[in-house]
């Protein structure tokens, strides 16, 4: 981690409105340069939407995005250059193979046919899914097509890689691999933006992890730093997490009585 | 009206009220009141017809019935193709089946369930036609009239029985991934046979026409098609014969439900094997191919590969070019004689299908993205991913009309210049209309694509119309007639010109 190197993500006072809902409210997040940040909220908090918008899916009512220093919406193309968006629900063409799934998106990106080949290869290696890479993505496992979603999102090498809970529905080995695969990214120097619902994953692999809800940040830091922020004694990132969201505990009538 | 649940006849209210949800909240009240007006419309028809049979004395004369046995040897024809793709389909139907079968409800009743819908989709728009004149004739003192919806009824039920086992036959054969290709293709095939039969004498070389004509004559003749015969029961039946009808309606139902019997546990094992088809490994043809370089080169490599893996698609729209045949045949017999006073026509034939099949793949191509958000979260312009896409529409149908074109230049290179001119104009403007105007799809909705659009029919067609009336133009009366009609056409193409889609950013 290089705290002086120059943001990997800046967002400013970003603001998103459908109908009568507020879904991002005013919020303001920096990400550094190759760190892994975890973004955490109950459901309904505004997560994907905000991540949606720093992808470039989605335009902000109000507010700036800046990644790694180009503006999002002035100079879309640098900033998306530099980015891979994975959501929860793989972006796979089911009539593609593996291998021309990660062909196609090189292409998007522009990365040359050598290049790209050489790293598909090494990717879907590292995977497991080399012997399928001439399958169909319509004959995969759930974990097998968010591997290869994964793999795709990665062949350009993005600075900026955005997950949008990434271990929904994978297996234990899978869900390992992922996670080790996000690590190596981090350990080379990219900088990994996730959502999760399963807080270990957080705690486990998060440098540091920003609390939403509402549309707005509760609250961001390293484990120990939110732990400090929610006090009363909170120990676990689920207490510190449930403190800060003020959702009681299913139990607390329970113990009381 | 509370069904016990369970029955056969609540499984059936279940395929009613799914067909009935099937249709969009404005197409169905529009459908309702056309279909009430329609109904009113043909309850008045049956009054000159009744007037007329009080007329007529007699047993219907063998003329009149071999022309009726044709229609009917169409129209169930055409069931039996409905049927069978409807049946084969029925195991790719996953989600209610699934549902449907892991329940303690026998798979026989399912199946029966199923298959009396599928009869009775098959047989609703001709007993829709055929019921309220045959009611106004029964009122007016010829009962015995009632004779033709019951046999509609009864060939629906045998088109069902026979679609239900050339669908198990085609799964057995070829497996559930092929049977449902394979299924469209023969339905599809069927409908189109019948098109050529009707055209033959157009296509045919003079002699083969008059053979084949000498043939049918004779067979009129025969006494297998004289009154009385069983294969002339179904014509009695529809024009009164009230105890061929029932006799033909009680056998259909007799062979349906021993098909239902003997097909039931088959019917559950099959859809079994078609939910575990995605389950199957495929591997793909030319996968390892290099990679490509670039956004264009990359997206319409993509796309094209899309349309060659998807062949139930791909035989929807190209066997529509069926119909092109004879068109294709009096060319090669014009051609080949050396005449070319039928190439206008044949020409502006032409022309119009290509735009037709340049507007459907084109569409398939654009509006029927499947994973939208990878190119809009790419660094990759709108505008250039749109022209990727219609270049990989209009790849295949430019090979396709290539052929056509090829010839006449080689016999009329005047004539197969304005061919090629047309055609590529109108390939060209069907394309980027759909490209413009179309709404994102599924490709699963291929033939509903043009629903809610009438802006796209119509425009659509119309400029078809014009670059067709272009190549007739062009062809009959020389290239400067081709320039002026053409500049008409992309005049109104460019109208209707839209933006690239508009990205977030």
């Amino acid at each position: 981690m290089t705290s002086e190197a120059a943001p990997a993500l800046v967002v400013s006072g970003l603001r998103k409105q459908f109908g009568t809902k507020q879904a991002v409210n005013d919020l303001d997040l920096t990400v550094r340069a190759g760190e892994l940040y975890a973004l955490l909220g109950p459901n309904g908090a505004g997560k994907t939407t905000s991540l949606r918008m720093v992808a470039g899916l989605l335009k902000p009512d109000a507010g700036t995005i800046s990644i790694f220093g180009a503006d999002l919406g002035r100079e879309p193309a640098r900033a998306k250059q530099v980015v891979s968006w994975v959501p929860d629900e793989p972006m796979l063409y089911d009539k593609l193979t593996a291998l021309e799934q990660l062909d196609f998106v090189a292409g998007l990106w522009g990365v040359e046919s050598k290049q790209a080949r050489a790293r598909a290869e090494q990717l879907l290696r590292w995977l497991d899914l080399w012997d399928n890479r001439n399958q169909r993505c319509e004959s995969f496992s759930r974990g097998m097509k968010q591997k290869a979603a994964l793999a795709a999102a990665l062949i350009h090498q993005p600075q900026l890689l955005i997950l949008d809970e990434p271990l929904t529905g994978l297996d234990a080995a899978a869900a390992r691999q992922v996670k080790d695969l996000l690590q190596a990214r981090v350990r080379d120097g990219a900088t990994v933006i996730l959502t999760t619902h399963i807080l270990e994953v957080a705690e486990r692999l998060a440098d540091r992890i920003g609390i939403i809800q509402g549309g707005r940040l509760l609250a961001q830091g390293t484990l120990d730093e939110l732990q400090d922020t929610a006090g009363g004694g909170r120990t676990t990132l689920e207490d510190v997490f449930l403190g800060l969201t003020g959702v009681p505990s299913p139990l607390a009538g329970v113990e009381a009585a | 009206m509370t069904l016990k649940p369970g029955s056969t006849a609540w499984l059936l209210r279940h395929e009613a009220r799914l067909k009935y949800r099937g249709m969009s909240g404005t197409s169905r009240a529009w459908t309702l009141g056309l279909l009430g007006l329609l109904f009113m419309g043909l309850l008045a028809a049956g009054v000159p017809m009744g007037m007329l049979l009080n007329h007529v004395e007699g047993t219907p004369t063998r003329a009149l019935l071999l022309w009726s046995s044709a229609g009917l040897l169409l129209l169930f024809t055409l069931m039996v193709s409905q049927t069978l793709f409807s049946s084969a389909m029925a195991f790719y139907a996953r989600r209610d089946l699934d549902l449907l079968l892991s329940s303690p409800i026998p798979a026989s009743r399912v199946l029966a369930a199923r298959c009396l819908a599928l009869a009775a989709n098959a047989c609703l728009i001709p007993l829709f036609l055929v019921t309220p004149p045959a009611l106004t004739v029964a009122a007016l003192g010829h009962p015995a009239w009632l004779s033709a919806p019951v046999l509609i009824g009864g060939l629906g039920l045998l088109a069902a029985t026979v679609g239900l086992w050339l669908a198990m036959g085609l799964f057995a054969t070829l497996g559930p991934q092929r049977t449902r290709t394979a299924s469209q293709v023969l339905s599809a095939m069927a409908g189109a046979a019948f098109f050529l039969a009707s055209q033959a004498r157009n296509w045919l070389p003079s002699e083969q026409a008059a053979a084949v004509k000498a043939r049918l004559d004779a067979l009129q003749a025969s006494p297998a098609l004289a009154p009385g015969s069983p294969l002339i029961w179904p014509a009695e039946a529809l024009l009164g014969g009230i105890g061929s009808a029932l006799l033909i309606a009680t056998a259909s139902a007799v062979l349906f439900a021993l098909t239902v019997t003997v097909l039931g546990r088959r019917f559950a094992a099959n859809a079994a094997a078609g939910a575990g088809r995605d389950a199957v490994a495929r591997p793909a043809r030319g996968g390892a191919a290099a990679f490509s370089n670039g956004a264009f080169r990359a997206t319409v490599r993509k796309e094209l590969r899309l349309l060659q893996r998807d062949p139930a698609l791909m035989s929807q729209v190209l066997l529509r070019l069926l119909y092109l045949l004879p068109l294709l045949l009096l060319l090669l017999r014009e051609g080949g004689e050396g005449q070319g006073g039928a190439l206008a026509p044949l020409a502006a034939a032409i022309t119009f299908m290509t735009g037709m099949l340049a507007g459907s793949l084109a569409w398939v191509t654009s509006a029927t993205e499947e994973a939208p958000d990878l190119l809009v979260s790419s660094p990759s312009r709108p505008g250039l991913l749109r022209r990727a896409k219609l270049t990989a529409a209009l790849v295949p149908v430019a090979l396709i009309v290539a052929l056509p074109v090829g010839f006449v230049i080689t016999r009329f290179p005047q004539a197969g210049l304005a061919l090629g001119l047309s055609c590529a104009g109108a390939g060209l403007s069907a394309g980027l209309i759909a490209v413009w105007l179309s709404k994102p799809g599924r490709r699963a909705e291929f033939n509903k694509r043009r629903h809610g659009s009438w802006l796209l029919n119509v425009v659509q067609t119309l400029v078809d119309g014009l670059w067709a009336g272009a190549a007739y133009l062009g062809v009959a009366f020389g290239l400067g007639w081709l320039v002026l009609v053409a500049a008409i056409a992309a005049a109104v193409t460019a109208v209707f010109r839209r933006p690239a889609p508009v990205y977030a950013y």
